[in-house]
């Protein structure tokens, strides 16, 4: 056995970190026992740092019964994102992006003749074709993805109308 | 969170994963931070086992939350060897059950595939599994001369 093999996941992180790295990528709600076992930690410490995820805003936390189930907050990632959007790019990187997210939509539709994404997806199946097939799977995928993307950008660029001038790093 | 909302922690926790590899020099998002349309990763090629080079392979890391099973394809390249492999869990196969492992040699004219089931279910330990699988185990059986 070489010597990378005996490094675990659990090997560097933190109890604290291991929660907060599967609580925030379950795609579904996830009680604290799931996470716990999943983080390899007592369910006392999942518990502990799940409730402080969820006082964060980066959790949502529903209870039913006697069951609590979390999952990641979908408006506390958001904003999270766009502040890291503003902060670290200049509006010309932003709206350069934005214009490349934009032609790469364009030619999806141009490519495959379809409007969204999943009118993509609905042409699968008749071309017969696996490989072409993978790449439309993969292409909706990616086209569902940078449809967000582009509302988040768009978002940010907007915080540089709204507050000029307040933004702390390097300017554009 | 609902289908088809995007959740950016997902990529940002899968960062970290791979920068914690001892054979990854760097992580970047593709094809910049601003779109992070995917995740990529440069191999050191000497810190692999067996040593490659000059060139450095490459990791790729795609990843959809889709319950109840994530969409991804992690993908390691070696431009050296012409040598690839991936373990893909997508539509791509079901044939071999849910998730798959392929691999491609220079000898071989089409990839290998296998079924596979991951221990992990959540997306930084299985991609961790699949890391410590393609470094301890993946690339020191195939790419051996």
């Amino acid at each position: 056995m070489s010597e990378k093999s005996a490094q675990g996941w659990t090997d560097g992180l933190s109890g604290a970190e291991r929660v907060e790295a599967v609580a925030l990528t379950v795609s579904e709600p996830r009680t604290a026992n799931w996470i716990a076992t999943e983080a390899e930690v007592a369910h006392e410490t999942a518990t502990k740092y799940l409730k402080r995820l969820a006082d964060d805003g980066k959790l949502t936390a529903d209870t039913r019964g006697q069951q609590t189930t979390y999952e990641p907050d979908p408006v506390g990632q958001y904003l999270l994102e766009m502040r890291e959007l503003y902060e670290e790019h200049s509006p010309d990187e932003l709206a350069a992006s934005l214009e490349a997210m934009n032609e790469q939509i364009r030619t999806w539709k141009r490519d495959y003749d379809t409007e969204t994404p999943n009118e993509l997806r609905a042409s699968l199946g008749k071309t017969g074709d696996t490989t072409d097939e993978g790449e439309r799977r993969q292409a909706a995928r990616e086209w569902d993805h940078l449809r967000t993307r582009r509302r988040l950008v768009e978002d940010a660029l907007q915080l540089y109308d709204r507050f000029p001038g307040e933004r702390r790093s390097a300017s554009a | 969170m609902n289908p088809g909302v995007e959740n950016p922690a997902l990529y940002r926790t899968l960062w970290d994963t791979l920068e914690r590899q001892a054979e990854i020099i760097s992580v970047r998002f593709e094809p910049d931070a601003i779109q992070k349309r995917y995740l990529a990763a440069t191999v050191d090629p000497q810190r692999v086992v067996p040593p490659t080079g000059p060139d450095s392979p490459q990791l790729e890391v795609h990843w959809k939350l889709t319950p109840p099973h994530d969409e991804f394809r992690i993908d390691y390249a070696d431009p050296n060897l012409d040598f690839h492999c991936g373990w893909h869990q997508d539509e791509d196969h079901d044939e071999l059950g849910m998730a798959h492992f392929q691999y491609q040699t220079a000898s071989m004219e089409t990839p290998h595939r296998e079924g596979t089931e991951f221990e992990a279910a959540s997306p930084p330990k299985i991609l961790w599994e699949c890391c410590d699988d393609l470094f301890g185990t993946v690339i020191p059986e195939y790419t051996a001369l």
